[in-house]
C-alpha cells in the first residue's frame, strides 16, 4: 500500500505542478502578446516612445522568464523568440514600421503557439 | 556534447530506478502491461537523449507518469483478483488429461507449432506423456507430466535425505558480508577457522564463499581455474 500512496502522491504533485506551469506560461505569453500588440499599434501611430516602452517591457519580461521557459518548452522555439525580440528592438530604433510590425506578428504567433500547446484541448490531446 | 553525457546519465538512472520498482522478474516473464511499459520508457528516454532541443523534463515527466501508473496498477492487481484477470488475463489449460484443447488454443491464438516448441523447451517431446499443459499469462507453458513419466524423487523411493538448506554468500570478491554471517549464526572465529583449513591468510584471497544451514561450505579462491 505504501507503494500505491507514493505513486499517487507523485502523480498528484506532478499534475499540480504542471497545472501551475500551464497557468504561468499562459500568463507570461498573454501579457507579452497584449503588450506587443499595443506596441505594434503605437508604432503604426508613430508613437515611438510608447512603442519602445512597451517593447522594452516585453523584453524585460522575457529575460526574467526565459530560463524557466527553457526547462519546459522546446529550446528552438524559445531561442527563436529571443532572436526575434532582439531584431524587433533594432527596427524600433530605425523607426521601421513595416519590419517592426511584421516581426512583432511573428513573435506574437510563436507566443500563441507556446500558450496553446499547454492548453488541455481536444486538438492537443488527439 | 557534455550535455549528451549528463542527459544520458540522468535518464539512465531514472530508467534503472523504474526497472527496480518493477520488481524482480526477467524480461521474458513480464506481464503484457509491464512489457509495454518497458518498451515505451526506452523510447521516451531515447528522444531527449539524442535531441538537445527538447527539454529533459519532456522525457522525465512521461517516464515518471508511466512508472507511477505501473506502481498503481501492480498494487491493484495484487489487491483485486478481478482486476488482475482484466489486466493480465488468466492462465489457460491447453492440454487436459493428455488431450489438446483446440478451443483454448484458438482462443489464445496459440498454434500447435508454438505448443510443440514450448513442450520441447520443457524437455517433452512426446505429447502422450503430458497430463496438463498450462499457458501462463506471460506466454510460457507450464507442463505437468503423468506421474509415471515424472522423474523419480528421493521421497518416491522412501529415502530420507539430509536437508542442506539455502546457501547464502558470506564472502564475495574479498568482502565479508557480516549480516549474512550473522544470519547463519556463525562467528568470525568460525570464519577464520574455515579460512585456515583452506590455507587462506586473508579475505582478499577469497572470490566466493557460501554456507548453508547445515554449515556446508562452498569455497572459491581467487585465481582458481585460470
Amino acid at each position: 500500500m505504501r507503494q500505491l500512496w507514493i505513486a499517487v502522491t507523485i502523480l498528484a504533485a506532478m499534475v499540480l505542478l504542471l497545472a501551475w506551469n500551464t497557468s504561468h506560461v499562459r500568463q507570461v505569453t498573454e501579457t507579452m502578446i497584449e503588450d506587443l500588440s499595443q506596441a505594434a499599434e503605437a508604432a503604426q501611430d508613430e508613437d515611438w516612445d510608447r512603442a519602445t516602452e512597451l517593447t522594452k517591457g516585453v523584453q524585460d519580461r522575457w529575460q526574467k522568464d526565459v530560463n524557466y521557459l527553457r526547462y519546459v518548452q522546446t529550446h528552438e522555439d524559445i531561442d527563436e523568440i529571443t532572436v526575434l525580440l532582439r531584431e524587433v528592438a533594432g527596427f524600433l530604433t530605425d523607426h521601421d514600421v513595416g519590419e517592426y510590425t511584421a516581426t512583432s506578428v511573428r513573435i506574437i504567433g510563436k507566443l500563441e503557439v507556446i500558450r496553446d500547446l499547454e492548453e488541455i484541448s481536444p486538438g492537443n490531446l488527439f | 556534447m557534455i550535455i549528451a553525457v549528463i542527459r544520458t546519465i540522468i535518464l539512465y538512472l531514472l530508467i534503472i530506478i523504474g526497472i527496480r520498482l518493477m520488481g524482480k522478474r526477467q524480461i521474458g516473464e513480464l506481464e503484457p502491461s509491464e512489457l509495454v511499459l518497458s518498451l515505451i520508457i526506452a523510447d521516451l528516454a531515447a528522444v531527449p537523449m539524442q535531441d538537445f532541443r527538447i527539454p529533459l523534463i519532456m522525457g522525465v515527466i512521461p517516464i515518471l507518469t508511466l512508472l507511477c501508473l505501473s506502481a498503481i496498477l501492480s498494487v491493484l492487481t495484487v489487491k483485486s483478483i478481478r482486476f488482475r484477470a482484466l489486466l493480465c488475463s488468466r492462465p489457460s489449460v491447453v492440454i487436459q488429461n493428455g488431450k489438446v484443447l483446440s478451443k483454448e488454443m484458438e482462443k489464445n491464438r496459440f498454434t500447435v507449432d508454438e505448443l510443440m516448441e514450448e513442450l520441447r523447451m520443457a524437455g517433452i517431446t512426446d505429447l502422450s506423456k503430458v497430463k496438463y499443459a498450462v499457458l501462463e499469462t506471460n506466454g510460457r507453458i507450464s507442463v505437468l507430466p503423468y506421474a509415471e513419466d515424472q522423474p523419480v524423487t528421493a521421497r518416491d523411493m522412501g529415502l530420507k535425505l539430509k536437508e542442506s538448506g539455502l546457501p547464502i554468500i558470506v564472502v564475495s570478491d574479498g568482502r565479508l558480508l557480516a549480516h549474512n554471517l550473522k544470519a547463519r549464526r556463525l562467528s568470525q572465529e568460525w570464519l577464520k577457522e574455515q579460512l585456515s583449513i583452506r590455507n587462506i591468510q586473508d579475505l582478499s584471497e577469497v572470490f566466493l564463499m557460501t554456507v548453508d544451514e547445515a554449515e556446508n561450505v562452498y569455497f572459491v579462491k581467487k585465481g582458481e581455474g585460470t
